[in-house]
């Protein structure tokens, strides 16, 4: 799940790199920025991962509440489950938030 | 499952399991510590004991706990006149279970701390995942 590390990297450079793209600009054009084909199926198969990722973790977090709620599961693997399902999710929004605010930031940069 | 916070929660669960296991034996002594044989001269009931083992979890490659197995207390049994008892020997002795209270409150007490301990680790390590995830939400 944390593949979405890199990614992050990724829009920190692209972000950093769009700070300074007005900076010196009586040196003449600047190459203009050009995301690539491959960077954007990377992305949306990071988020992709993500999601699923996180989807399977609460499925099983689900199955073992209803197992322990038929008693077929101890109190103890509910707990787990649920905890890890707790955890997964926190990390997930928390990824997805810092993308959409990274990509907001950019978007919101004065051209 | 690498990740070391994630591998710490599970082996607590594991410890929360056998220690819950263990006052599940601690319990079934304590309920029969006056159960009888129902022939005269027989064995009546005998103390479980519990024991613990590591085991090699290769998904998150690290020891977890598990219940090695139930045994029995091979200790003499009490003997007890009571020659009216349906137990009673020929001279009216009847065996009563090996288990005393005093152990098997000292084991109760024994599997509550350690089961507070594993809940502990469970608590910080969630804490420490929570508060490594808040690194990112907020700025």
């Amino acid at each position: 799940m944390f593949e979405g590390a890199a990614a992050i990297g990724r829009v920190a450079k692209l972000y950093e790199e769009a700070k300074t793209f007005g900076v010196g600009l009586s040196n003449g054009p600047q190459p203009i920025l050009k995301p690539s084909e491959a960077d954007a199926a990377e992305f949306g198969s990071f988020v992709k991962g993500l999601v699923t990722d996180s989807v399977n973790v609460l499925r099983r977090s689900e199955a073992v509440s209803v197992a322990g709620a038929q008693g077929k599961a101890s109190a103890q693997q509910v707990v787990e489950g649920v905890m890890a399902a707790e955890v997964t999710l926190q990390s997930a929004v928390a990824i997805r938030d810092k993308l959409v605010s990274s990509y907001q930031e950019i978007m919101r940069m004065p051209i | 499952m690498s990740d070391p916070l994630t591998a710490a929660m599970a082996i607590a669960s594991t410890g929360l399991q056998a220690q819950s296991t263990r006052m599940r034996v601690v319990s079934e002594n304590v309920a029969n510590a006056n159960s009888t044989s129902d022939v005269p001269g027989g064995d009546p009931y005998r103390r479980k004991t519990v024991t613990f083992d590591a085991e090699l979890d290769r998904a998150i490659g690290a020891s977890t706990v598990k219940v090695k197995a139930i045994g029995v207390d091979k200790s003499d049994f009490r003997m007890n006149y009571d020659p009216s008892h349906p137990a009673a020997d020929a001279a009216g002795y009847v065996k009563m279970p090996n288990v005393s209270a005093l152990i098997e409150m000292a084991d109760l007490r024994e599997a509550t701390r350690s089961y507070e301990a594993n809940l502990n680790i469970i608590e910080q390590a969630r804490t420490m995942m929570m508060r490594t995830t808040d690194l990112i939400r907020r700025n």
